[in-house]
């Protein structure tokens, strides 16, 4: 069988493998060794993936994982999220719709100490959902903004996929994380924009009351309150983001200095006990293990992959067919919003990058904006069903057994709709991406 | 992102203990979750690790050497540290949607299906575990280490200790939920 | 005809110097030669360059293991594997031309016994040495003397770090492709760098200041073939891969020699309207002179320590410093007395 054969049957494999419900680690690294074997032979097979298990994860730029996924636990156990939701939720009482804006609001804070949008989502399933639902908000609405809105939390940096993009395409990733502010901020206004929108014209969708009314405020907390609940979190983007960008430390080094400075604040504010920290550490292993596994295992796909000659040939394939520019682009993000559907983010990445970037490069795209156009295409599969990983992070966060994974996914449609166009307004003005990255 | 339960950690979903008998020998469930806490102090190391080599940097211009080097091999640590419980408390990544669906129309053939699946799980540790013996064997003998001498260094042996510790015991483990599925299937009484 | 089907890979990606040239250069010399020669084989080559295969924390093994038949080894970062190869590194600042470098390791492996061995225990034939081009400094900062590198963090990969005592340096263990983001958020003040190197990141950008220190050329690494493949490789094959890769390495001296020159004369050119505008002066040789012998004693301590284990590391010493002196080099150190 030649190269680009197993190559191809390599990429079907996987696939069913994947719906059939086989760890995706797992149907990974099976793939790549039956494939290895197939091209060359089982001992060589078996010499790759040991020599990927132990040398693919040997890079000190994946220490960065473990320690913003701490940053991001202590965060939320500290009750950092409840107060920024509270502060944003005073700032926006009086605004129709003002809740939901509110979410969206504090996520966009809270995406500034944290790197993985499923922490987002579980932090705000606990706060927000409540008190939308208390204010007489439809369940399905509250939903779908806290599920929408954490895709905030891996486009404004520090980005989780930025890291892992910018491993994978050499970029530097404090440039990344640059080119993420615009796109990320802009997101929020469009979200915003979306809800004031929909309370205005269709209040029906928002409120499950008839009328719509404007719920009584909640918080009427005195100027000096607000700020002693806004002070934390400002004070640790501050420090992030400060001593990146103030030579302090690298964009590397910040997720060890954020999670001291959470465990530091949520100390201060007598949240600590030891058995928390065992917690919260415990669990940091476990998404810890959860996403570099997958890394591990689809480094091991990308050498298989490497040796058929396949992505080298698609790559031919793609130029040769004179698809141009936006053909491709076209192509691609519609291949990124597929995938979306039955993959996880870092898992696309992963398999599809290294495949894209030399057609990328052949084509003189630039790759801190190529980058960001893939991150938010891929984050859109967070909210789509089947496989929508906020929305189950939403669903297994709730108490309430009244809302369905359905309604979540309903509820999650009209940001995803937002997603789009700003996808679309990003691939058309690539100086939105690049101009804070190449400063 | 395997399981998005992060507010009720240490929970393990229902997935994984069906059937009747229980295949689980409560010691090494223990043994996993012990490994996987080396792993989880491995990590808050790592933090204190950096955090110190940024103070040292810049309040003592003196930056820590070796940092590079320990966090590197720390990762690959902490991830075949990690790896047994993980999948021990269901929270490796997968797409269950189709298996959900079969369970709930034909159990018995899901069960099949899942026991397949982890056989798969365990076929592919098993490689991992078998493959990196050599490796370790050499790295044991030759005081293999990372770094370069006069600067820093730091033996091999111990995380190629750990990824062929980590393999096996997820191997085990892969075993232990695959016989738990057979057995599930076994007693489920055909299919509804 | 027969066709002999290699791969030949690399962790680095062909805008590496020596990288590129394995695949403009050698590649293509190994079938003009067979061809030249009369014989009936034709290599296939199939690439696997940039990483695809294997990152640069496993040159080695991954050669060794078979995964490439031939590959670019990253000898400078294997001091375990293969410590007697590292005696450039540890008798640093002797020359600043690679040339010297490559032909003295060309000569020196295969000629001694147990430098041919300790690549063999690795299941690699040594083929071809390639060398770095001269360490300069590249600051955010003028400087004028060694006085003014005092307390100074500069970026220093490696090895490299071993040079950074004689003039008070902090070395901070930063790779290439970060180094230029760590100068501009000053988290370092600088590097301790290669021109070829520097020119490809734009690190000039950040750091106009380019100091010709010339603390020399060093071993990077060196082509090497797996073991198994090469005994298995007609006896023709393997006489046109080995004559193509000894004038690999002079093609490689050169081309280095031209990428320096190219790569400062870019910088200076392209960062004319940056202000401060990028400018390339000299280390005053006393100052140089001053650095290099305020180092401790790397080789010695390095030979001593090899001899200990029964390697002759004293050995190898000395045949890599006769050798240097053989080609008309006059050593500020010598690093063998
Ligand atoms: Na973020
Ligand atoms: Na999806």
């Amino acid at each position: 069988m030649g190269g680009m054969e197993v190559g191809l049957i390599s990429v079907l494999a996987l696939l069913a493998a994947v719906i059939l419900g086989m760890h995706i680690g797992i149907a990974l690294g099976l793939v790549s060794f039956a494939g290895i074997v197939l091209l060359k032979d089982g001992g060589l097979a078996a010499r790759m993936v040991a020599a990927t298990a132990t040398d693919a994860l040997q890079d000190h730029a994946f220490g960065v994982v473990p320690l913003f996924v701490l940053m991001g636990m202590v965060v939320s156990i500290c009750g950092l999220g409840r107060d920024t939701f509270d502060v944003f939720e005073r700032i926006f009482r009086r605004v129709r719709g003002g809740l939901g804006v509110a979410t969206v609001g504090a996520n966009a804070a809270f995406a500034a100490v944290t790197g993985v949008s499923i922490a987002s989502a579980a932090v705000f399933t606990k706060i927000a959902v409540p008190e939308m639902v208390r204010h007489g908000y439809q369940p399905r609405f509250a939903v779908g903004v806290v599920a929408g809105s954490s895709l905030l939390g891996m486009l404004i940096p520090p980005s989780l996929l930025m890291i892992i993009y910018g491993v994978l395409a050499q970029e530097s990733v404090g440039r990344m994380f640059l080119a993420g502010i615009v796109p990320g901020l802009l997101l929020a206004v469009v979200f915003s924009l979306m809800i004031l929108g929909m309370a205005r014209w269709w209040p029906r969708k928002l409120y499950a009351t008839a009328g719509g009314q404007a719920p009584a405020a909640l918080v009427n907390d005195g100027v000096l309150a607000l700020l002693r609940k806004g002070v934390p979190i400002v004070a640790l983007i501050v420090v992030v983001l400060g001593g990146i960008y103030g030579g302090l430390f690298t964009a590397t080094e910040a997720g060890a200095v954020g999670a001291a400075g959470a465990l530091v604040i949520a100390a201060l504010r007598r949240q600590l006990s030891a058995g928390r920290v065992w917690q919260v550490l415990v669990e940091t292993g476990h998404v810890t293990v959860s996403i570099l596994f997958l890394v591990l295992a689809a480094a091991l796909y990308a050498r298989m992959l490497a040796l058929s000659g396949l992505p080298a040939a698609l790559a031919d394939l793609v130029v040769g067919a004179q698809l141009g520019w936006w053909g491709f682009i076209a192509l691609y993000v519609a291949l990124l919003l597929l995938l979306g559907c039955i993959l996880d983010s870092v898992s696309i990445l992963l398999i599809l990058v290294p495949i894209v970037l030399p057609i990328a490069t052949t084509m003189g795209m630039d790759l801190i904006w190529f980058g960001i156009v893939t991150i938010v295409a891929v984050e859109i599969g967070l909210l789509t069903p089947p496989f929508g990983i906020s929305v189950y992070t939403v669903k297994s966060s709730l108490d309430d057994r009244g809302i369905s994974t359905r309604d979540i996914f309903a509820g999650a449609m009209p940001f995803v709709l937002a997603m789009l166009v700003l996808l679309a307004v990003l691939v058309a003005f690539p100086a939105l991406s690049t101009t804070l990255a190449r400063l | 992102m395997a399981s998005p339960t992060m507010t009720e950690p240490l929970t393990p979903p229902a997935a994984a203990t069906p059937g009747r008998r229980r295949w689980h020998a409560p010691v090494f469930g223990r043994l996993l979750d012990a490994l996987s806490g080396l792993g989880s102090l491995l990590i808050a190391a790592m933090m204190l690790l950096v955090c110190a080599d940024v103070a040292a940097r810049n309040l003592l211009s003196r930056p820590i050497t070796g940092v590079t080097e320990l966090v590197a091999l720390g990762v690959v640590a902490v991830v075949f540290l990690q790896l047994p419980a993980a999948l021990r408390h269901g929270r490796l990544s997968r797409a269950e949607i189709f298996i959900d669906g079969l369970r709930r129309r034909r159990p018995r053939a899901a069960a099949l299906l899942q026991a397949l699946l982890h056989a798969c799980g365990f076929f592919f540790c098993a490689i991992v575990f078998a493959a990196t013996l050599s490796p370790f064997a050499k790295s044991w003998t030759s005081g293999d280490f990372i770094g370069v001498e006069g600067v820093f260094t730091a033996p091999t042996w111990p995380v190629v200790g750990i990824v062929l510790v980590g393999s096996a015991c997820t191997a085990l483990q892969f075993a232990l939920l695959a016989l738990l599925e057979w057995d599930g299937a076994a007693t489920t009484g055909g299919d509804a | 005809q027969q066709t002999v089907n290699l791969t030949i890979g690399s962790s680095h990606p062909t805008v590496v110097p020596w990288v590129g040239l394995m695949q403009s250069y050698l590649q293509p010399e190994v079938n003009k030669r067979l061809a030249a020669a009369g014989s009936p084989y034709k290599v296939v080559w199939r690439e696997a360059y940039g990483g695809v295969l294997y990152k640069a924390n496993a040159t080695l093994t991954s050669v060794g293991e078979g995964m490439v038949d031939i590959g670019w080894v990253f000898a400078a970062t294997e001091g375990a594997k293969l410590p007697l190869t590292q005696v450039s590194s540890y008798a640093p600042a002797l020359t600043g031309d690679p040339r010297h470098i490559i032909e003295v390791f060309n000569r020196m492996v295969p000629g001694t016994p147990a430098l041919k061995a300790e690549w063999e225990k690795n299941n690699v034939v040594f083929l071809a040495a390639t060398a770095a081009d001269t360490l300069d400094l590249y600051t955010s900062f003028p400087v004028n003397g060694i006085a003014d590198l005092k307390g100074r963090k500069l970026g220093a990969a490696g090895a490299i770090a071993l040079l950074a005592s004689g003039a008070g340096v902090v070395p901070v263990n930063t790779a290439l492709p970060t180094m230029y983001n760590d100068v501009k958020t000053g988290v370092i003040d600088g590097a301790i760098s290669i021109a070829s190197g520097a020119v490809g990141i734009k690190l000039d950008e950040v750091t106009p200041y380019i100091t010709q220190a010339d603390l020399g050329s060093f071993l990077s690494g060196a082509i090497a073939v797996n073991r198994d493949t090469w005994a298995k490789l007609p006896p023709p094959v393997r006489e046109a891969i080995q004559s193509a890769a000894a004038d690999y390495g002079k093609q490689l001296g050169d081309a280095m020699l031209r990428s320096r020159e190219g790569a400062l004369k870019a910088m200076v050119q392209r960062g004319q309207s940056q202000n401060p505008p990028v400018k390339v002066t000299s280390l005053p040789a006393a100052d140089r002179e001053q650095w290099i012998r305020g180092l401790p004693n790397l080789a010695q301590d390095w030979a001593k320590n090899l001899d200990r284990r029964n390697q002759p590391g004293s050995q190898v010493l000395a045949t890599y410093m006769a050798e240097v002196r053989k080609l008309g080099v006059r050593p500020t150190r010598d690093w063998d007395r």
